[in-house]
């Protein structure tokens, strides 16, 4: 009898009559069953069972407790059974499938390194991360410096300097429609003057908007610095 | 060293490529002209207002600075000037629209 088994779909009946232990795959049901001296019983293919030999008989079948985890312990040593409550990650033992991080942890991504949320289904989560709820793109820039001049930004690949107090953002990924949310603000050189970001009628596309910066109840566009402009929708 | 959109209408649009976009994509032997000359129909694809704009890379120093005449910018020999030749615009100026507003206020206030 060997060791460190793992128990597929294939017939298998494994049984030691000495010591009153027998096992068996029943693949109609995907369950192994074990009789152990007084009645068969049963496990879920979707937990670990643990199934130890001295190298010639079987000696123990450990299905562990819950919240445990099997631990290697090394090259020819048997896993264990390790209640893993000390780990800073653990998952959740559920068909929920969370995975928390214990107080004052960070997790940190190393370069290049991202985390893409899946797509909403159904009501969102309360304080959820989703695909839906990212920022897809961001700039702040001085729109009234000679040249357009870009303070800080992300998926940003062109600021254009149309006319006075008319931009146009080029997105380095584009948006799937043209239809994504934007948010803007924009400030006057001269306090006390009430400002006004808008989006030039047909001018916004999956790969760029243009906007304009007015003062309140005016139709002229006038340079403003900082703009500020914030984008979501569907990448 | 901006890139500079020449319009059918004559008037000039000034495109600044991002730094993280033009160290990306600069290729092993290109100057950053090169590469903003090359970059510049991506641009012009993800922006439909471009469509029938020719490009050009113009030093930052030979764009003009006066932006109180923005609309009288063109592009003249390898600079962006300012234009004397073009008629002034008709907008009002702020201090306009201010003495407009502080009329329309004084106007609400008479019983």
């Amino acid at each position: 009898m060997g060791r460190g088994m793992f128990f597929r779909d294939d017939p298998l009946v494994l049984s030691d009559p000495e010591a009153d232990w027998t096992l068996c795959w029943d693949a109609s049901a995907r369950t192994l069953k074990f009789f152990d001296g007084a009645a068969w019983r049963s496990t879920c293919v979707t937990q670990y069972l643990l199934v130890v030999s001295d190298g010639t008989n079987l000696i123990g079948v450990d299905a562990g407790s819950a919240g445990q985890h099997l631990i290697a312990t090394g090259a020819g040593s048997y896993p264990s059974w390790q209640t893993c409550s000390g780990y800073d990650i653990t998952a959740d033992q559920s068909n929920v499938g969370s995975l928390s991080l214990a107080a004052n942890k960070n997790l940190v991504m190393s370069t290049c390194g991202n985390m893409v949320p899946a797509a909403v289904s159904g009501t969102p989560t309360e304080h959820g991360l989703y695909r839906e709820n990212v920022p897809k793109a961001w700039v702040s820039f001085d729109g009234s410096a000679g040249t357009v001049i870009a303070d800080n930004h992300f998926n940003v690949a062109s600021i254009t300097d149309n006319a006075t107090g008319d931009y146009t953002v080029t997105w380095d990924r584009d948006f799937t429609c043209a239809f994504y949310a934007m948010v803007g603000t924009c400030q006057e050189q001269d306090a006390g003057v009430g400002t006004a970001v808008n989006v030039v009628a047909g001018a916004q596309a999956v790969g760029s908007v243009q906007i304009r910066c007015h003062i309140f109840n005016s139709a002229a566009e006038l340079d403003a610095n900082p703009v500020n402009l914030v984008a979501l929708g569907d990448q | 060293m901006p890139l500079v959109w020449t319009m059918p209408d004559g008037s000039v649009r000034v495109t600044r490529l991002l730094d993280a976009i033009l160290t990306r994509e600069q290729g092993t032997g290109e100057t950053r002209a090169e590469t903003e000359l090359r970059l510049a129909p991506w641009i012009q694809r993800k922006t439909p207002a471009l469509a029938g704009a020719v490009a050009s890379v113009v030093d930052e120093a030979k764009i003009a600075r006066d932006r109180s005449k923005r609309y009288k910018w063109r592009l003249r020999n390898g600079a962006v000037v300012v234009d004397e030749t073009i008629p002034d615009a008709t907008t009002t100026t702020l201090e306009q629209r201010i003495a407009t507003l502080e009329a329309d206020v004084a106007t609400l206030k008479t019983p």
